[in-house]
């Protein structure tokens, strides 16, 4: 249970970090540095509105060439003109709220703190990538040759049917199809189908090892502590029953300890007890759980 | 006409004038949020193309810092989850001096600072800046992070307590900060 702090020892360590954290209240970077960000920014903001002026000139003369060959009456009695696209390279992002773009005819639903780029936007190609947090895709029926797909880091989503979420987190993506099928692969060139209702988590074990090795860096590196918790329990999820489970929950357990989170410590050193009583870590985690008495 | 719509509305003079007046912020918010001087340099960079690109989306000229703040947190957080792997296998590489010469004592507080900062978690380091550094109140805070005043006022203390004990170690440990668990 957590005692509360009295609040002379809040409001003293309050001014400390204030007093501390204050002297950079006016640091700013060498006037060269702030000239170039200035520089650079503008420069990419004139490339990127010339860009913009020369696509819409662009489509302007060739539309008008297209009214004078094709013919007003052609023009105006022939099919409609697919939905526009957004360009590719764009991102689209939600904050707070959750927000939604259209792709043609098709609609992403982004939940807050998700981002997604549009990496192809052709006609016949659509793909996006999930850069972070979760976006949902309302897909139109897609005609003959026409591919929408969706990646992340860790998977490859193709649509063969029609509502679809796909969540990018750390180490793991995770796909929930509504409505249609969609066929996933995965960075080991596995494939697979899903159904309606069907919800699959997608891990590469080299991921997940790669967050291992990250958290033990930053423990015997003198890292951030609450850092390393956080990637040793996104290993532990991402990667139950793993050969690594042992080391990671040991080394969970010694950095709760570490941090004075008590109960925590107890439940994982129980945990681990529980998972692995022939262990030769025991004797050295009962050690630095005694640093808690 | 306010800088906000003069740059709605496409005005490269505009743009000019906030890049230049905003650069050394966003700069500083790049930094403090973990990032060494040459990716907190193309950070901003990046903050402001998303800014070019999106500022339809900022509703009031005063809202402009904040509004700057959540984007580059985000580009903060990308360029963070991007270079993950390096630092797995390369580790945390040292500080480097982001705001003054290199070799002065204010140098030596700054990157000690920065240090204890990075060390805690990346929602109590965005809070002790708002409130430290820039000197927001607490309900200002909430609104710039879209959170209760109250989950604001935890992670402030929270951070405090974490910044000030890696204070306190860095000081009194002087450099040895390397944990043998079990054999201490």
């Amino acid at each position: 249970m957590s005692r509360k702090t009295p609040d002379w020892i809040d409001q003293r360590e309050e001014a400390r970090t204030r007093d501390l954290l204050g002297q950079l209240r006016d640091a700013m970077p060498p006037a060269e540095v702030q000239e170039r960000i200035a520089w650079r920014a503008m420069e990419r903001f004139e490339r990127r509105r010339s860009l913009l002026w020369s696509r819409g000139f662009g489509f302007g003369l060739a539309a008008a060439t297209a009214a004078a060959l094709v013919g007003v009456g052609l023009h105006l009695w022939g099919p409609a003109p697919g939905p526009a696209l957004p360009p590719k390279g764009s991102l689209h992002a939600a904050t707070e709220a959750p927000s939604s773009f259209r792709v043609g005819a098709h609609e992403v639903v982004l939940s807050p703190e998700s981002q997604v780029e549009v990496t192809a936007a052709e006609p016949e190609l659509i793909e996006l990538l999930v850069t972070s947090g979760t976006a949902t895709f309302d897909v139109s029926p897609l005609g003959p040759g026409e591919i929408f797909r969706v990646r992340t880091e860790h998977v490859l989503v193709e649509v063969v049917g029609t509502r679809f979420s796909v969540q990018s987190e750390r180490v793991c993506s995770t796909v929930v199809v509504e409505e249609g099928r969609v066929r996933v692969s995965d960075t080991e060139g596995a494939v697979v189908e899903l159904a309606p209702n069907q919800k699959r988590r997608f891990c590469p074990q080299d991921r997940a090892d790669a967050l291992l090795r990250e958290a033990l860096v930053l423990i015997s590196g003198g890292g951030s502590i609450e850092e390393a918790i956080e990637l040793l329990e996104a290993y532990l999820d991402s990667a139950p029953g793993s050969a690594l489970e042992e080391e990671a929950l040991y080394h969970l357990c010694l950095a709760h300890a570490r941090l004075g989170h008590a109960e925590e410590a107890r439940r994982l050193a129980a945990r681990f007890r529980e998972r692995f009583p022939q262990s030769t870590r025991l004797e050295r985690l009962e050690r630095g759980l005694a640093t808690l008495e | 006409m306010s800088l906000l719509e003069r740059c709605q509305a496409g005005d490269a003079s505009a743009w000019n004038q906030l890049f230049r007046e905003r650069s050394g912020q966003v700069y500083r918010w790049a930094v403090l949020l973990g990032l060494n001087p040459a990716d907190a340099e193309e950070a901003a960079q990046e903050v402001f193309a998303i800014a070019a690109r999106r500022i339809d989306t900022c509703h009031a000229d005063d809202a402009l810092g904040s509004w700057l703040f959540q984007i580059t947190r985000r580009v903060v957080a990308n360029v963070r989850r991007s270079g993950w792997l390096k630092r797995a296998l390369f580790g945390e590489k040292p500080l480097e001096p982001a705001f003054g010469p290199a070799e002065s004592p204010e140098t030596a507080k700054e990157i000690a600072v920065r240090a204890c900062l990075a060390k805690i978690p990346r929602e109590q380091a965005e809070v002790l800046v708002l409130m430290e550094v820039e000197g927001h109140t607490r309900e200002e805070v909430a609104d710039i992070l879209g959170l209760p005043p109250g989950t604001v006022a935890s992670r402030a203390r929270l951070g405090r307590k974490a910044f000030l004990r890696h204070w306190q170690e860095m000081q009194e440990a002087a450099g040895d900060l390397a944990l043998s668990w079990g054999e201490k």
